[in-house]
């Protein structure tokens, strides 16, 4: 188990890199406050799960990941399929059940896929996306491709059986994969101290020999750096990794949650270590961006975002009459 | 006590063994763990040891023989004199299963890569395409088709495909076709059709009912003329008594009378039923339809619970079936199992009842008037009436029919009659 | 042409896709070296080596599931499932991710897979050793579902599953193992995955059964034969989607039907048998539809009991006796 080291000046992305990540966190948030946002106009049905404070996580880890590493990722990955560079209207589409969604409206928030970004699964079963990911890094061995796959994961799916079949799964025959919890203190409405006996998810990497990291789950560079390493190992046939990111969601469990769980000082305290805002900092710290150009960022991005919903809410709704269900690829007789 | 020793399952492929040597022969000592006999299996040879130690009493199977896996090997006695026997198999032994082991095998050596030398694969094998059937019909409908009589051939169905369905059976239990007639080719000059009138409900459900009767009961009458001046003296002197007991009616006399003969004459009661074979039920009670003229027809409540009853308690349910009749109420009552039918004031002499589906028998009693009659020879003048006893051939044949009228005619003439 | 037992079917059309395809690859628990628990895959390792014929530890939520991201990223898995009471185990991968994948997707994925699963009582596993499985996936939209009855079909369906795109449900029975038939080998061999098969013909009774009740039910359709009674039997093989058309039109000519299956009555596939074939064929029908099962309880360890539980040929032929009173 290992602390990732703060950066030296050596160590930073280029100007143009850090643009890129610090836009991308904007464009996450802007994303999911607009999701909040027609959930309240009656835009979104059911449920949806948002990762407002967990921006880093996504944007960290998919930054140091190539564009045809498979992912997997739960309920809560609009991030993740954003960073990935899935078009803000397609999601949001399919957040409102339209045909123009990515999942022609048939999957919905818990359920963004998009094959041709390799983002491959999302999973509404806690715990369950683990062993796809497997999957997919077995594939991508035996293909000898390179490839690194990648799985999200919150710290409430670390109790579950597919946590730990697949934690030894990839140890047992080495597997590149980086495994990914956000750790942000609570499963639900449960805080993790009353559902898991360790402090740090972390160590239970000892138990599969492999090695578990804790980055700081709010500092963006901080998680492009652990997985770059990660996937370092993982192509170098290395083996799959753990790594820990500690975070925290500003918003409950699923819209309807409004978190009455959580203790006040605890969310101002978090609150207060957003990861834009301490990037933002760090920007301006570091005479990398003059502040204004960050906020024009945020402010594009904010602007895409309402675009995009502007266009999801014209996109045509499936029709039941002739819906065709593809359950199948090869249908036979009355399937 | 004897101890079986049974070829061992040894590997995970072996089927069966062949034996190669025995060591120890009938009646040897054996000691436990010693080599009895060597198996030779596909894999290798094998040494089988006694798991017991005593005296082997059998070899089952001799050098060269090839058993199977789990087949008996050999028997050995623990030590004792005599034996007491093999040891019983329970009665019904449940049958071995095939063991895992023996169900595996090697592959045989396969062709690598080969294309198609076999032949092909053979297709689905399909049924031949069934015949339509005779006859559509639901089994609710063919139910009732059968208690009715009704021939489903003869019914056309309102259902999907064509399929007779419970409406288009009752529909033909309440309307039978009407005998075809032959046409009629108009000439010229002949004088137009007059108008007709829309036949109203009751008597299209009568016209029903006594053309379903005519046409599926076989029914032939029985005569018999009562004397009947005791019973209306009787009902004179009843009537007499004034006060609130009902007036009496001629009716009432001949329900009483009926409720108290037909116990000992049930088949009075009974009706046919169809099927295979046919059924002859027969009703527990009495339950009397009564035929109530009415102004454009006629209808049939119903008086049940008739036994015992005095004359007045007759009478009040009379006057109540009566008024129900009239007032189009008597649709719920019960079903009747046998009908009287006292339209004789009318003006009939006598007449012959149709008999209501369902029912043995029908009593038509004829108009009250004097007649001469002779008795014992003698000339007089008396009061009575013609009692005209239908009934359906099926279930009561003349002697019983007249049998039956007899009786009745001797309570009626007879007397104790209970207020 | 090779006379070939069940198991060496199986063995011969895992060996014959893998030969044909590179990107099949065999998962499941000592399936490896030591050719599976029940030999099924024998010789198989021998050919192809670790890598494609992968023995797994004890997880099968997680082979299951790294099945399906297989599947996802081009390959073609074909996952053994030791004994068909174990797709508890699995069953969430199998019910929630692999059925629904493709769907929640709009379409936009395959997940060309195969579970295979060797269940069925009949030899004292006991209770937790002995389901067929065969029905406890048939309320789950999005996979397929079949079940074979002899080497043919072993030989013929598995190579056509895992051809398929979509996930297969692939049931084998352990007491079917040592069967032997004639099966035409040979690359191209293929059996459809759905539709019934007509294995005997006779007008008086409409026989349908599934795996190891198939042996049984043309054994008690040739005993019925001696004493004039004729039954058509037929081996559904689908379950999921599941065809009853050439059923129904033999009932039109019987008139009667009897479902024979190795599963509780109550949540068995013979319901819906009846019930599809009711409303095709219901003015032809002379008979109340008939099921024989399992009684409602699990299966006994004690030979005598157990079985008594499963339907015999006896009972078989008892139960098409009394539908012709």
């Amino acid at each position: 188990m290992t602390e990732t080291d703060d950066d030296t000046a050596a160590n930073l992305p280029a100007r143009d890199e850090q643009l890129a990540l610090f836009r991308d966190m904007a464009r996450v948030r802007e994303f999911e406050e607009q999701v909040q946002r027609s959930y309240l106009e009656g835009l979104v049905h059911g449920t949806t799960h948002l990762c407002q404070g967990q921006e880093a996580v996504a944007v960290g880890v998919v930054s140091a990941l190539r564009p045809d590493d498979p992912l997997t990722y739960t309920y809560r990955g609009h991030g993740v399929c954003i960073a990935r560079g899935m078009p803000m209207a397609d999601a949001l589409s399919e957040i409102f059940g339209r045909s123009g969604g990515v999942s022609r409206g048939l999957g919905g928030s818990m359920h963004l896929t998009d094959p041709e970004r390799h983002l491959i699964g999302s999973f509404g079963i806690v715990g369950a996306g683990l062993p796809c990911a497997v999957g997919a890094a077995l594939a991508a061995q035996m293909d000898g491709s390179g490839r690194v796959s990648a799985t999200f994961f919150g710290d409430g799916s670390t109790n579950i059986g597919s946590f730990h079949e697949s934690l030894n799964l990839a140890a047992i025959w080495k597997l590149p994969l980086i495994f990914v919890c956000e750790n942000n203190l609570y499963g639900e409405f449960s805080h993790i101290s009353h559902t898991t006996p360790v402090e740090d998810i972390a160590t239970r990497a000892i138990a599969y020999a492999m090695p578990g990291v804790i980055v700081d789950g709010n500092d963006v560079l901080a998680m492009r750096r652990a997985t770059t390493e990660a996937a370092a190992r993982a192509r170098a046939g290395k083996g799959p990794t753990l790594i820990e990111a500690k975070t925290y969601r500003h918003r409950g469990h699923s819209r309807t949650d409004p978190a009455k769980y959580r203790p006040e000082a605890e969310l101002a305290e978090w609150l207060a270590r957003d990861p834009i805002k301490l990037f933002a900092a760090a920007l301006v710290a570091s005479g990398t961006a003059a502040q204004h150009e960050l906020d024009a960022i945020h402010e594009a991005a904010r602007e895409e975002a309402r675009a995009a919903a502007a266009e999801a809410a014209q996109s045509p709704w499936p029709e039941a009459r002739d819906f065709t269900p593809e359950t199948f690829a090869a249908p036979t007789g009355n399937a | 006590m004897d101890v079986e020793i049974t070829v061992p399952k040894l590997s995970a492929t072996m089927e069966e063994a062949t034996v190669l040597a025995w060591h120890k022969a009938p009646g040897d000592a054996v000691a436990e763990g010693e080599v009895i006999v060597e198996l030779e299996t596909d894999k290798a040879a094998l040494e089988v040891e006694a798991t017991v130690g005593g005296i082997l009493r059998e070899r089952c199977a001799e050098q060269g023989a090839s058993l199977r896996v789990g087949a008996p090997l050999a028997r050995i006695g623990t030590a004792g004199a005599t034996l007491p026997g093999p040891v019983p198999v329970p009665a019904a032994a449940p049958a071995v299963a095939p063991r895992l082991e023996a169900l595996t095998g090697g592959l045989p050596d396969l062709p690598g890569g080969q294309a198609g030398a076999s032949g092909p694969m053979p297709a689905l094998r399909r049924p031949s395409t069934a015949p339509a059937p005779a006859v559509r019909a639901s089994p609710l409908a063919r139910r009732i088709a059968r208690d009715r009589g009704i021939s489903l051939g003869q019914l056309r169905g309102s259902g999907p495909a064509g399929r007779i369905l419970r409406r288009d059976v009752e529909a033909a239990a309440a309307a039978p076709q009407p005998p075809a007639r032959a046409a009629v080719p108009a000439s010229p000059g002949a004088r137009p059709a007059a108008p007709g009138q829309a036949a109203s409900r009751m008597r299209q459900a009568i016209a029903a009912q006594v053309s379903h009767s005519r046409a599926t009961i076989p029914a032939f009458a029985i005569d018999r003329w009562v004397d009947l001046g005791l019973a209306e003296d009787t009902r004179a002197a009843f009537n007499a008594r004034g006060g609130p007991a009902p007036r009496l009616t001629l009716t009432d006399m001949l329900l009483q009378a009926l409720a108290d003969v037909l116990p000992a004459h049930p088949v009075l009661l009974s009706r046919w039923q169809a099927g295979d074979p046919p059924q002859i039920v027969t009703a527990p009670d009495l339950a009397v339809g009564l035929a109530v003229a009415l102004e454009d027809g006629l209808m049939i409540p119903v008086l049940d619970g008739l036994g015992g009853l005095g004359l007045d308690d007759i009478a009040q349910r009379r006057a109540a079936a009566i008024a129900r009749a009239r007032s189009g109420r008597a649709g719920e009552d019960a079903a009747a199992t046998l009908t009287l039918s006292n339209i004789g004031a009318a003006g009939a002499d006598r007449f012959e009842a149709i008999i209501n589906p369902g029912e043995a028998a029908i009593l038509a009693v004829g108009r009250l008037r004097e007649a001469v009659v002779a008795t014992r020879g003698a000339i007089r003048v008396a009061r009575g009436a013609t009692l005209t006893l239908s009934v359906d051939h099926r279930l009561i044949d003349g002697r019983t029919g007249a049998a039956f009228l007899a009786a009745l005619a001797q309570r009626l003439e007879g007397g104790g009659w209970r207020a | 042409m090779a006379e070939l037992t069940y198991r060496q079917a199986l063995a011969l059309a895992m060996a014959e896709e893998m030969r044909r395809d590179p990107r099949v690859i065999l998962m499941g628990e000592d399936i490896g070296a030591s050719g599976g628990p029940l030999k099924t895959t024998e010789g198989l390792f021998d050919e192809f080596g670790a890598e494609r014929v992968r023995d797994t530890p004890i997880s099968e939520n997680a082979f299951v599931g790294a099945a399906m991201g297989l599947a996802l990223t081009g390959w073609r898995p074909v996952v053994e499932i030791m004994f068909s009471d174990f797709l508890g185990v699995c069953y969430d991968q199998i019910a929630n991710s692999i059925a629904k994948q493709r769907f929640m997707a709009g379409g936009r994925m395959d997940v060309p897979l195969v579970i295979r699963a060797i269940g069925g009582g009949g030899l004292r596993f006991g209770a937790q050793h002995s389901q067929t499985g065969e029905t406890w996936f048939l309320s789950v939209p999005g996979l397929k579902i079949v079940t074979a009855s002899n080497p043919l079909e072993a030989y013929g369906m598995l190579k056509a599953a895992i051809r398929d795109p979509d996930p297969v449900l692939f049931i084998e029975h352990k007491a079917l193992l040592g069967t032997k038939a004639d099966v035409p080998v040979g690359t191209d061999n293929l059996r459809p995955l759905h539709g019934t098969d007509l294995l005997r013909t006779g007008d008086q009774v409409t026989i349908v059964a599934t795996l190891a009740m198939v042996p049984r039910a043309l054994e008690a359709a040739a005993a019925l034969a001696a004493e004039g009674i004729g039954a058509d039997v037929f081996d559904l093989r689908a379950l999921r989607p599941m065809d009853t058309t050439d059923i129904a039109e033999s009932v039109r000519r019987t008139g009667r039907l009897l479902t024979v299956e190795e599963v509780s009555r109550l949540g068995g596939w013979g319901a819906e048998v009846c019930a599809q074939v009711t409303e095709a064929a219901f003015d032809y029908l002379d008979a109340p539809p008939a099921r024989l099962a399992l009684p409602e309880y699990p299966l006994p360890y004690s030979p005598g009991l157990e079985d008594a539980a499963i339907p015999s040929v006896e009972r078989i032929a008892n139960a098409a006796r009394r539908l012709l009173d």
